[in-house]
């Protein structure tokens, strides 16, 4: 066959035979199949399961799909136009999936789970995902709250001290923070020792403050299902207080920070220098952790962590 | 006798049969294979009109409230990157209209009865612009393929019928063994190319978005599940947000 033939015979347009979408048809298409992701009805697909269980009213799923949609998204068509769902920048108005995390952090309100109420009153303090409204933010708080869960009890307290989706009231903050101190909430311990040692809004009483520093220091605590580094600034305030346990966190926290995270910007001295005066009060682990910091630090360096150590004072 | 007849059947007669007949086979595989383009593309074209008008154009009423919101906003505190966004999401609006309302959203439901099915085969086979016999045939060929195709879309069994009765089948031009030959070793080569061509767009259509949306329904459908009405109800939900948004903005708006 000649390549004359050939090109006399070129196929002229077979195109239209088929179906061809535009660019505008297949995006609308796409849109959906992104939304459908939760709705799958595959095995395989986790938040197809999740989305299950939210439907057929578990709570904690509802909350757990809430998360999906707020921390994971990527899907909406603000995230894929780059809009980060994070923070609260004006694109925070776009998110299609903020909107959908709080539907279903409500509808777990709704049903009473204290995670969704406390998620969702979060979301109407900052107007993510739902308009902002505070009366709404403090009326899921309080429901929260008078549920009894610590959780509720020290996020109350929180918003009454920060003034967040209710004026501010320290003495309401006070109320809320002990009752979940008394459920053993170490954050709302730490924040009822924050209060009392700056006066927020009450008397300031040191005593006060180390009570409740002290509480929150216990031994008996365990840090696995806190987060330690939320601690960091009540340990710093309790060691000057003299406080042979905060003297001790405090150390150990900042000597795992120089040498195991490389935070060279701190202080291995004044690392050294609460150590070593944890285990004069007799904080027998912080013994141990001195004498393995010793062997790190130079001549001048040592002597300088005695100067300091000779030299403190706790704070009255 | 025998002898005699034998010999008569010169080797170019017997490859003149032989390629008769592997003409006449690959126009019924041509004949085929364009009516499963045709079936895949017309149940892809119903389909997503029916997507169009039950979840596409609440898709378009979701992107005019996010384009409302972010034009609220410019207005009430205009900067650069709130014009630019306000920009944006109402061309976004519009497209989407468009695309929700636009023809695509007017196909009919596509379920070819085997009658008619039948019938499209007979019309491919006997007017496939590649069988043409020459340029000015293909050409005439092309544009019968095309109406053919319309027709089998809009399931219109009597313009098929008459595209058929119009057209003249018989492949006897009275040429001489070369040229007919030559002819129809062109149409096979043709014929061939065009099905590796078909199985290209085929291949093109089932990886589509649609095709997979569908194939998603489907699979929905067979644990007793309506994907488009859950999308649509999704969809409703998101407006009745985005709407709330909207309110909420312009209330605050005139309290401050």
């Amino acid at each position: 066959v000649s390549e004359e033939l050939e090109r006399q015979l070129a196929p002229i347009n077979r195109r239209d035979n088929a179906l061809v979408l535009k660019d505008s048809q297949s995006q609308l298409v796409a849109r959906a199949r992104r939304d459908i992701a939760v709705f799958l009805p595959d095995t395989n697909n986790p938040l197809f399961q999740l989305r299950q269980q939210a439907e057929s009213g578990d709570t904690d799923a509802q909350v757990k799909l809430g998360n999906q949609y707020r921390f994971l998204c990527g899907w909406c068509s603000a995230c894929l136009s780059g809009k980060p769902c994070q923070g609260h920048g004006p694109g925070i108005l776009f998110h299609e999936c903020l909107r959908e995390a709080a539907a279903w952090y409500l509808k777990a309100a709704e049903l009473g789970n204290v995670d969704g109420q406390i998620k969702i009153a979060h979301a109407y303090v900052d107007g993510i995902g739902v308009p902002q409204n505070q009366s709404e933010a403090e009326r899921w708080l309080r429901s929260a709250a008078e549920q009894g869960d610590m959780w509720g009890q020290y996020e109350l307290g929180r918003a009454y001290r920060e003034g967040k989706g209710m004026p501010q009231d320290p003495l309401e903050a006070i109320r809320w923070y002990l009752k979940a101190a008394d459920q053993r909430h170490l954050y709302a311990m730490q924040d009822l020792g924050n209060m009392y040692e700056d006066g927020e809004g009450i008397p300031q009483s040191t005593s006060e403050a180390l009570r409740y520093f002290a509480m929150a220091t216990d031994d008996d605590w365990d840090y696995g299902e806190w987060d330690p580094d939320c601690f960091t600034g009540m340990w710093m305030a309790a060691a000057e207080y003299g406080f042979a346990k905060a003297q001790y966190l405090y150390g150990e926290f900042l000597f795992s920070m120089f040498y195991k995270h490389g935070c060279t910007s701190l202080d291995p001295v004044k690392a050294s220098m609460w150590l070593s005066l944890a285990a004069t009060s007799g904080e027998t682990r912080a013994c141990k952790l001195r004498d393995e910091l010793a062997a790190k630090l130079s001549e001048d360096q040592l002597a300088e962590a005695d100067r300091r150590v000779h030299e403190w004072k706790p704070k009255t | 006798m025998l002898n005699q007849l034998v010999r008569n059947v010169s080797p170019e007669e017997e490859e003149l049969l032989r390629k008769r007949e592997e003409l006449a086979s690959i126009r019924e595989m041509l004949a085929e294979r364009e009516l499963e383009l045709a079936d895949v593309s017309g149940r892809l074209a119903s389909f997503e009109a029916h997507y169009l008008r039950e979840v596409g154009v609440l898709y378009a009423e979701l992107d005019d409230w996010n384009a409302r919101i972010a034009e609220f906003r410019a207005e009430k505190e205009p900067s650069a990157d709130a014009n630019q966004q306000a920009n944006d999401a109402r061309k976004q609006a519009r497209q989407t209209y468009e695309t929700a309302h636009g023809e695509a959203a007017g196909a009919k439901h596509f379920d070819p009865s085997p009658d008619l099915r039948r019938l499209f085969r007979e019309v491919a086979k006997c007017i496939h612009p590649d069988l043409a016999k020459d340029s000015a045939d293909q050409e005439r060929r092309t544009r019968l393929m095309a109406e053919a195709n319309l027709a089998y879309r809009a399931q219109d069994a009597d313009a098929l019928q008459r595209i058929l009765a119009d057209e003249d089948a018989s492949d006897d031009l009275g040429e001489g063994i070369g040229a007919e030959l030559i002819r129809i070793i062109r149409q096979i080569s043709q014929a061939k190319k065009r099905v590796s061509e078909i199985e290209g767009e085929l291949e093109r259509l089932l990886k589509s978005e649609i095709a997979l949306l569908k194939t998603d329904a489907e699979k929905a459908k067979q644990s007793d599940r309506d994907l488009m009405a859950e999308l649509a109800a999704g969809v409703r939900e998101k407006i009745r947000f985005a709407k709330a948004n909207y309110n909420c903005l312009v209330s605050q708006g005139k309290h401050t």
